[in-house]
């Protein structure tokens, strides 16, 4: 298969490129290809558009069958859409991960001159083509650079968002946007170059949290974010083998470490404006959500109970008092408690208090109570009010990350 | 009467006389050593602490898990407190017998050379020892972090074990590095290692009996147990 260096020296200069990564994706690829290619059509009919699978070596023939689903779906198109719109499949260089993919796309995305590029998950089961025209038109049109997805979800869905990486990220570094890891977004051209140019791609930011980087990586370095509705996100089950231990090392283990890359940044508490949002929030059915909070309880008291330990060396004398005597009396887990949690494991991350994924590993317990507190408090709730709820949070995160900007250059 | 006292012990006495001096001035030197090593080594137990906390030594100690596995050995002082004791009494050790050597006596050249013998198998094994308490502390704590994320009661009792594995294996190591009874050492080890197994094993069978069944469900069972929460959508 084709590497990128092969598509630049074969492809004319494009205007909008969606690009989807993806990795043995053959069942569900076909849809987001056809869905990019009718997109473009539809919505940016006077452009030039490349449709580029960035593929990590799938043995299911998932290039073949992405290349295929949407030519098909262009060659039905009228002749002027088959000049326009170009599909291709590269094989991306570097470790295998979204992030690998993405650079090779960003990169395509500079190099051919394209002024918005969007990427799309290949396992979207609920993508339409008004995907494309939400997250490219506002950077076509030159209003910002970045489009983060806003999606419909059950209340009890997105807990690592809602409760760690939302408030943490819009009370450090501003900008308001809601969902910061949603997977599907869009970018200006200048960005994609800016993204590209970016010595992270031997990092973990190639394999995972390439999404939180680019949001955190946009909003830091000034450039116009918005969000776009996008309606309810359908997607192929998620591996039931990942842990969730292993999720928390990787998405919140991301977000402390992008603290300190823009350390410069947020020490001087500029934050970034609230973004724009555009389109209208949908009404959609959700499935719903069964969970057995009892257990997560049970998870938190005996986590507290066996990992002392550890919590003495990761949250100051008081905290770790609170937190215990929660635990104990089966009380929850109050956002100012849980704010400041999160604000000194931040610290300890920093101060390498422990090793690392170790330190953010040890969450899981409290992450599970926070999330317990969350779902005992909101069970009656509509979703407006449990939203209403995670935005409560989030101001309490704005309080509390005074206490990191004065623990952050003190020593300990 | 005339009192006459044979040649010979005049002569012995002479001879005695002039050994006792010399004895005497190398013993003097031998305590000029011992003094002048000790002023050395507290003048390095006094600077080296102070020194290391100027170097964040203790901060790092506690980041790499030293100062966890020195509590857990009932030494609360700091790490570069111990770290000024353990190079104080180096240097103790060490001037003395370097003076030891220059007096060129035959008694201290015996010390020197089992000394100077001995110096360099009691830092390594001393070095073995500290990074075995830190590997324990580590592995023993990832593998408590790792039990309890995934409901195991045990979790505690797993990561002890761990613990003493580790620590077990790095003190026969010790041992023989400073050549203490090295056949006896690893006959112990072997036995104390075998035992430890077998008692694990014999753990795992009777008092795990559960846990190895919910393990192999989850291994290799059609319905895989979910974690808490693992209905969710996390991200």
């Amino acid at each position: 298969m084709a590497g990128l260096s092969e598509l630049l020296g074969s492809t004319d200069p494009v205007d909008v490129i969606v690009g989807i990564p993806s990795f043995n994706n053959g069942s569900t690829i076909a849809h987001v290809a056809k869905t990019a290619v009718r997109g473009l059509a539809h919505f940016f009919p006077d452009q030039r558009g490349l449709v580029l699978n960035s593929d990590g070596g799938s043995s299911d023939e998932t290039p073949r069958v992405a290349v295929e689903a949407a030519t098909s779906v262009r060659d039905e198109l009228d002749p002027g859409a088959r000049e326009r719109i170009a599909v291709s499949s590269i094989r991306y260089r570097g470790p295998s991960g979204k992030g690998s993919a993405f650079r090779d796309i960003f990169e395509a995305g500079a190099r051919l001159g394209a002024s918005a590029v969007v990427v799309l998950d290949a396992d979207l089961r609920s993508v339409a083509p008004e995907w494309i025209g939400r997250l490219a038109g506002p950077i076509v049109s030159g209003e910002v650079d970045f489009v983060a997805p806003l999606y419909r979800r059950h209340k009890f869905d997105g807990t690592i968002t809602n409760a760690i990486v939302y408030p943490l990220t819009d009370a450090v570094f501003g900008g308001g946007i809601r969902q910061p890891i949603g997977g599907d977004f869009g970018v200006s051209g200048r960005l994609a170059g800016l993204y590209a140019s970016k010595d992270v791609w031997s990092s973990d930011v190639a394999r995972f949290g390439i999404d939180l980087w680019m949001t955190t990586t946009a909003l830091a370095e000034g450039f116009r974010v918005a969000q776009t509705h996008l309606g309810a996100k359908i997607h192929d089950p998620k591996d039931p083998g990942q842990h969730l231990a292993a999720m928390l090392v990787q998405v919140v283990g991301t977000a402390f470490a992008l603290l300190e890359t823009y350390e410069e940044v947020w020490t001087m508490r500029v934050l970034a404006g609230q973004a724009p949002t555009f389109g209208r929030a949908e009404p959609v059915q959700l499935d719903p959500v069964r969970v057995d909070v009892g257990r997560m309880e049970e998870q938190f008291r005996f986590g507290v109970q066996s990992l002392d330990r550890i919590y003495t060396l990761s949250l100051p004398p008081r905290l770790w008092t609170e937190l215990r005597a929660a635990a104990m009396n089966g009380a929850a887990i109050h956002d100012r408690l849980w704010a400041q949690i999160i604000v000194h494991y931040a610290i300890a991350f920093h101060r390498r208090a422990l090793a690392r994924d170790q330190l953010v590993s040890s969450l899981t317990p409290l992450y599970l109570g926070r999330t317990a507190t969350f779902i005992r408090r909101n069970a009656g709730r509509d979703d407006d009010e449990a939203e209403a709820d995670v935005q409560a949070l989030a101001r309490v995160f704005a309080e509390a990350v005074r206490e990191l900007h004065r623990l952050w250059k003190e020593e300990p | 009467m005339n009192s006459t006292r044979p040649a010979d012990f005049d002569g012995w006495l002479a001879a005695f006389s002039q050994r006792l001096a010399i004895i005497s001035v190398e013993l003097l030197l031998l305590l000029g050593i011992i003094v002048l090593a000790a002023a050395i080594a507290l003048m390095v137990r006094a600077i080296v602490p102070r020194l290391l906390v100027l170097l964040r030594f203790d901060r790092l100690a506690q980041r790499i898990g030293l100062s966890g596995a020195l509590h857990r050995s009932s030494l609360t002082a700091s790490p570069s407190h111990y770290v000024g004791r353990f190079l104080a009494w180096i240097t103790l050790f060490v001037v003395f017998i370097a003076g030891s050597a220059s007096l060129n006596l035959p008694w201290t050249q015996r010390i020197v050379d089992r000394g100077l013998l001995f110096v360099p198998a009691f830092v390594s094994a001393v070095m073995i020892v500290v990074a075995g308490a830190l590997f324990a502390e580590f592995v023993a704590r990832g593998i408590l972090i790792a039990a309890v994320n995934a409901g195991w009661r045990a979790a505690s009792l797993v990561s002890a074990i761990a613990r003493v594995l580790v620590l077990l294996l790095t003190s026969a190591m010790a041992l023989e590095q400073i050549g203490v009874a090295t056949v006896v050492v690893a006959a112990t080890f072997s036995i104390l290692l075998g035992g430890v197994v077998l008692a694990v094993a014999l753990a795992f069978g009777l008092g795990g009996r559960d846990l190895a069944r919910d393990y192999l469900k989850r291994k290799f069972g059609r319905t895989p147990d979910r974690e808490p929460g693992s209905e969710l959508d996390h991200v």
